[in-house]
């Protein structure tokens, strides 16, 4: 197997070869078939041709469900779908996302997408789709937490990423919103990663450290007296920490 | 018109936006100092070199009675024509969403300014940050 990047995906190449042994004992005419399939997407990806790359990777997935038992091979090509479904149609990566998931656990494909970061890209997708769904929020937050560093900045996780920041937004929860926006922040700005990403995360991180004001919405209208509260002076070190992101942020244009 | 970075300007915008919180609880005076005391970023305008400093009459606003209780600022930029009117008003940016843009608007294109020994150069692209915040205890 051997492992490659096209535009920041991570795809796994498969030798058609030896796969065709294992698919061979379950009928000839399905093996034929998702390797087809999957020779197509791979001409697809070369050629950056990726809505041909999808389809061809959705018919080598699904084909491979019918002829190929449960192993690497199947659990990679439901990752090669995910990978090109997710950012652009979120709703078709559910259903390859759960069979991804599902052999993850049985210990296939792991060396590929590992299954923990699979389960928190299912959970964004649910926390997404789902807007009132804040046990999916809930659990794309945790499951973040097991998502191997390395695998912290594929374009499709730092989407779920700031999807799921936006949710907790949505969900009232400022301050998890500010932490998880800040951080994708910081790990964009590390890696050098594309501006207006960098915008939304601090948007968000912005909007959040503002929702967690001890007063309320419309509570800067109350009183004076209130600004002695030590609940204010721990809503000024989150504006002071951070109006310094975003300087930090800005600190790449030259002016 | 020179072109304007969007993503630097909705930064600017956020920047300001929370700065507008440490008016609100600390009040001006005190809220600078908090500011200040967070280090300096790089300046937020920039203006040509050698260009006066250019007077205006009115420059107030009324902030919107519909949004009172709430912060938020509008980055944006105008040009003076040869009268020192206002023109091409635009927006570039506002935080936390549109909301105090329509009222900035409205204020800019009544200002008038003294245009008079002021060179083209330094008549356009006029780029300015308007911050919107009520304070504890009014």
């Amino acid at each position: 197997m051997l492992e490659a990047r096209i535009w920041g995906k991570k795809l796994k190449i498969l030798v058609i070869g030896a796969a065709a042994c294992v698919a061979a004992a379950t009928g000839f005419a399905q093996a034929l078939d998702w390797q087809d399939d999957y020779r197509s997407y791979s001409a697809a990806m070369e050629a950056r041709q990726w809505d041909k790359a999808r389809t061809a990777a959705e018919s080598a997935w699904r084909g491979s469900r019918k002829a190929l038992p449960d192993g690497d091979t199947k659990a990679y090509l439901a990752q090669n779908y995910v990978e090109l479904v997710y950012q652009s149609d979120m709703e078709a990566a559910i259903e390859p996302l759960k069979d991804a998931v599902r052999l993850g656990e049985l210990g296939y494909g792991n060396d590929n997408m590992p299954v923990a970061t699979l389960q928190f890209l299912l959970e964004s997708a649910e926390a997404w789709l789902n807007q009132r769904n804040r046990g999916a929020t809930n659990r794309a937050f945790e499951a973040f937490s097991k998502v191997d560093p390395a695998d912290a900045m594929l374009p499709e996780v730092v989407l779920a990423r700031m999807l799921v920041a936006r949710r907790l937004l949505s969900h009232n929860r400022p301050e998890d919103a500010a932490s998880f926006a800040g951080q994708l922040s910081e790990d964009l700005q590390n890696a050098r990663g594309a501006r207006s990403l960098i915008v939304n995360a601090e948007g968000i991180r912005a909007v959040a450290i503002s929702n967690t004001k001890p007063l309320g919405e419309n509570g800067v209208a109350t009183s004076r007296a209130r600004v002695k509260d030590p609940k204010v002076g721990e809503f000024l070190d989150r504006v002071g920490e951070g109006i310094r992101a975003i300087r930090r942020a800005r600190a790449v244009y030259p002016i | 018109m020179t072109s304007f970075d969007d993503n630097l300007a909705q930064l600017f915008a956020y920047e300001e936006f929370l700065a507008t919180f440490a008016y609100s609880y600390l009040g001006s005076n005190d809220g600078r100092k908090f500011l200040d005391r967070l280090g300096n970023g790089k300046p937020l305008i920039y203006v040509p070199a050698n260009c006066p400093t250019i007077q205006y009459k009115p420059r107030d606003g009324r902030f919107p009675t519909s949004e009172f209780g709430y912060n938020g600022v509008v980055v944006y930029a105008y040009d003076l024509d040869d009268k020192g009117r206002t023109t091409n008003i635009r927006v570039l940016s506002e935080a936390p969403g549109k909301r105090f843009a329509d009222a900035v608007e409205r204020f800019v294109s009544t200002w008038r300014a003294d245009v008079s020994n002021v060179r083209e150069e330094c008549r356009i692209n006029q780029l300015q940050i308007h911050s919107f915040y009520t304070e504890a205890g009014i």
